[in-house]
C-alpha cells in the first residue's frame, strides 16, 4: 500500500524525538535510514509514472469521475511521501543545529572528541549530505559570532550570572588553568572559589560544575 | 500543528472507515485486489490523509453539473473513535479514561473530525475533557520531588501511560518548569 | 534550536531573579562616596560609572543617609560590609499577617503583594538577615504560608481556564511563570478546538 514505507520512516523519526527528549544522551542521532528513504523515492517515481499516464488519459478521454479519483489518490500518495521525507530530514537537521549551538560551534572533527559530553560522536550515523550540512552550519555559526556582534558571546551561558565569585567542583581532569589570580590545577573532585567570568567557559564545556 | 510536525503526520496516518460513492477502476489495490476496480458502496479503511480530500471533493458528472452538489468520492462513516460509547465514557469519567488505548492522537484527530463536520457537540465534550484531564495532569506534574531519579510515584507512572501525545507534552513542560522552580526555591 | 525548549516556554527562575535584581531599593550606606569640590580638586580619584543603572546615587553616598541603589548593588555592598539594607515596608510581621488574613478571607482573590515579593523576600532572608527588626524565622514561615495559600488558590482556579480570557490580578511574576507553560498550552488547545467547530459558516 502506498505510504507504508513513509509510515515506517515517521515512526523512526518519532522514536528519535522521544530519545532526545528523554535526555539520556542528547547528542546521539540514530543512523540515517538510507534504504527506507531510497525505497520511498522509488515509490514516488512509480507514482509519477502513473500520474503522467493518467494525465494523458484525461486529456484524451473525458470520463471525469474515474480518472479524477485515481489521479487524486496518486497525487495524495506522492504528497504524503514527500511530507514524510521532509519531516524526517527536518527533524534530523534541527537536532544537528542544536548540537552545533550547544557545542559553541565547534566542528565535529576527531580532535575535539575529548569533550566530556561528546563521548563518541560517530559521523557515520549521518548521511553524506548531513555531514556537509553540519560542516557548513558550524561555519555559518562561527561567521555569525565573529561578525558585528563579536563582543557578545552568542553561544555562552544561558543562565544569568548571580555572584561575582562562585564555588566550583571539578568533574574531569583538565590540567592547569591560568587566571589573573593564579594557576589552578584541575584534578577531579577538587573545589575552588573563583571568579565566575573566568570559569564560565569551562562550566559550559562540562569540566566544572557550579555548586 | 504544522506541516513538519511529527505527531500531526502520525495522526494523519490513522485509518478511518469509509464508503465509496462511485465505481472506481484501478484503485483495487486499496482493497488488496490490485488490478480490479472498487465497486460502489464498498467499505474500506483508509488513512486520513487520503480520505480527507476525497470526502470533500466531488466528481463532476458530465452533463448536468448545475443540478445538485456533486457527491464526494468517498463518504466517511462514523469511526469507533467517536462512537457514542466513547463519548459516554468521556462524559462519565474523563480523568480515569485510558486515552492512549483509544488513540494516542485523540485530540488531534478529534479536532480534524470536528473541522470536517462542524460537530459542535464533539468539540464541547473535548473541551470539558481537556479541562478535567488538564487539572489532573497539573496535579501530577507539580507534585514531584526535586531529584530527577525518583521522578514519579507508581500512581503517576500508571497515569502517564494513559495520556495521549498532546497531554504528554503538557505534562513534560509543566514538570520541567516546576522542578526548576523548586530547585531555585531550595537553593536560595 | 538556539534556545532550548524549556527556556522558550517560560522564564527560568534565575532569569526572573536577574530581572528583579535590577530594581531599586533603599540602603543605608556605611561609607561616604560624595566628595566636596575641594576634595575633588585635590584628588579626583575614581568615579563610578555603571552601565545598567543610574550611577549618580552611588557616587553621592553619604554615610548613614539612606539612598536608593539597585538591588544587586545593594547585595554586593552588603556582602562587603559597606551598607545596611533598609527592609521594604511590606516585609514586616504585621503587614504579612494582614496579607495572610486577606488571603484566607477571600478565597477567590489574591492580596495586594508586590509583584516581586517571592524573589525579594528570599534574597533578603538569605543575605541580609541581620537587617530585619522582626525575627527572620517567623517572617520566613509567614512567607511560606502565604506562598502555600496562593499556590492552592492558583491550582483551584485552573478549572476556570477557557480559550479567550485569563485574569491574573495581583499575582507575582514568579507565580505567573510557574503556571505559564501549563496555562498557555491548555488555552492554546482550547482555542484550536473552539475554532475547529466554529469555522465561519
Amino acid at each position: 500500500m502506498y505510504g507504508d514505507l513513509a509510515n515506517k520512516l515517521i515512526l523512526e523519526a518519532k522514536r528519535t524525538q522521544q530519545l532526545s527528549q528523554a535526555g539520556f544522551n542528547k547528542q546521539q542521532l540514530p543512523v540515517y535510514q538510507d534504504e527506507l528513504v531510497r525505497g520511498i523515492l522509488k515509490e514516488v517515481g512509480s507514482l509519477k509514472k502513473n500520474v503522467d499516464y493518467l494525465r494523458e488519459q484525461q486529456l484524451t478521454d473525458q470520463d471525469n469521475k474515474v480518472a479524477q479519483c485515481q489521479y487524486v489518490v496518486a497525487m495524495l500518495s506522492m504528497e504524503r511521501n514527500k511530507r514524510c521525507l521532509l519531516a524526517y530530514q527536518k527533524m534530523r537537521s534541527e537536532m544537528l543545529d542544536s548540537m552545533v549551538w550547544d557545542n559553541n560551534g565547534m566542528e565535529f572533527s576527531s580532535a575535539i572528541s575529548n569533550h566530556p559530553n561528546l563521548s563518541s560522536f560517530d559521523s557515520s550515523v549521518l548521511s553524506h549530505a548531513e555531514q556537509e550540512y553540519l560542516k557548513e552550519y558550524a561555519q555559518l555559526l562561527t561567521e555569525l559570532k565573529s561578525g558585528e556582534l563579536s563582543e557578545i558571546d552568542l553561544t555562552g551561558m544561558l543562565q544569568p550570572p548571580s555572584d561575582v565569585f562562585i564555588d566550583v567542583r571539578v568533574l574531569k581532569d583538565a590540567g592547569q588553568i591560568e587566571t589573573e589570580y593564579g594557576v589552578f590545577n584541575l584534578i577531579k573532585d577538587s573545589q575552588f572559589f573563583v571568579r565566575q567570568s573566568d570559569v564560565e567557559r569551562l562550566i559550559q564545556q562540562g569540566y566544572l560544575q557550579k555548586i | 500543528m504544522g506541516y513538519y510536525d511529527i505527531d500531526d503526520i502520525l495522526a494523519d496516518g490513522t485509518r478511518f472507515p469509509c464508503r465509496f460513492n462511485y465505481d472506481v477502476p484501478g484503485l483495487g489495490y486499496l482493497e488488496g485486489n490490485p488490478g480490479r476496480p472498487i465497486s460502489k458502496n464498498a467499505k474500506l479503511e483508509l488513512p486520513l490523509w487520503m480520505v480527507h480530500l476525497l470526502a470533500v471533493v466531488g466528481a463532476q458528472s458530465n452533463e448536468d453539473s448545475r443540478v445538485e452538489e456533486p457527491l464526494p468520492f468517498v463518504e466517511l462513516l462514523p469511526p469507533d473513535l467517536f462512537a457514542p460509547r466513547v463519548l459516554n465514557a468521556i462524559k462519565s469519567g474523563a480523568t480515569s479514561l485510558d486515552l492512549h488505548s483509544i488513540s494516542p492522537h485523540f485530540y488531534t484527530l478529534a479536532e480534524k473530525w470536528a473541522t470536517l463536520f462542524s460537530d459542535k457537540e464533539l468539540s464541547q465534550v473535548l473541551k470539558d475533557m481537556l479541562l478535567e484531564r488538564g487539572q489532573e495532569i497539573n496535579n501530577h506534574a507539580i507534585s514531584v520531588s526535586m531529584f530527577s531519579n525518583c521522578n514519579q510515584t507508581n500512581d503517576s507512572a500508571v497515569f502517564l501511560q494513559t495520556l495521549d501525545e498532546f497531554e504528554k507534552t503538557i505534562y513534560r513542560d509543566t514538570n520541567v518548569n516546576c522542578k526548576e522552580m523548586k530547585k531555585w526555591l531550595v537553593l536560595k | 534550536m538556539a534556545l532550548p525548549r524549556d527556556l522558550s516556554i517560560g522564564f527560568s527562575p534565575q532569569e526572573i531573579q536577574f530581572l528583579i535584581e535590577n530594581e531599586p531599593t533603599r540602603i543605608m550606606p556605611r561609607i561616604t562616596t560624595r566628595k566636596t569640590k575641594k576634595q575633588l580638586a585635590k584628588d579626583p580619584g575614581a568615579q563610578w560609572s555603571l552601565i545598567t543603572c543610574d550611577d549618580s546615587t552611588v557616587n553621592n553616598m553619604v554615610a548613614m543617609n539612606s539612598c536608593e541603589v539597585t538591588l544587586w548593588l545593594a547585595l554586593l555592598l552588603k556582602q562587603q560590609g559597606k551598607c545596611n539594607v533598609v527592609v521594604p515596608s511590606w516585609l514586616t510581621l504585621q503587614q504579612l499577617e494582614k496579607y495572610l488574613d486577606f488571603e484566607l478571607k477571600n478565597p477567590s482573590r489574591f492580596s495586594n503583594l508586590p509583584w516581586n515579593w517571592l524573589v525579594v523576600s528570599s534574597l533578603l532572608f538569605a543575605r541580609c538577615s541581620d537587617d530585619f527588626q522582626d525575627p527572620v524565622h517567623l517572617l520566613r514561615s509567614k512567607v511560606q504560608d502565604l506562598r502555600e495559600v496562593r499556590l492552592g488558590k492558583v491550582n483551584k482556579g485552573l478549572q476556570y481556564l477557557n480559550e479567550s480570557h485569563l485574569q491574573l490580578e495581583n499575582l507575582s511574576l514568579m507565580e505567573i511563570n510557574e503556571m505559564r507553560p501549563y496555562a498557555c498550552g491548555i488555552m492554546d488547545k482550547l482555542r484550536t478546538i473552539h475554532d475547529s467547530s466554529n469555522d465561519t459558516t
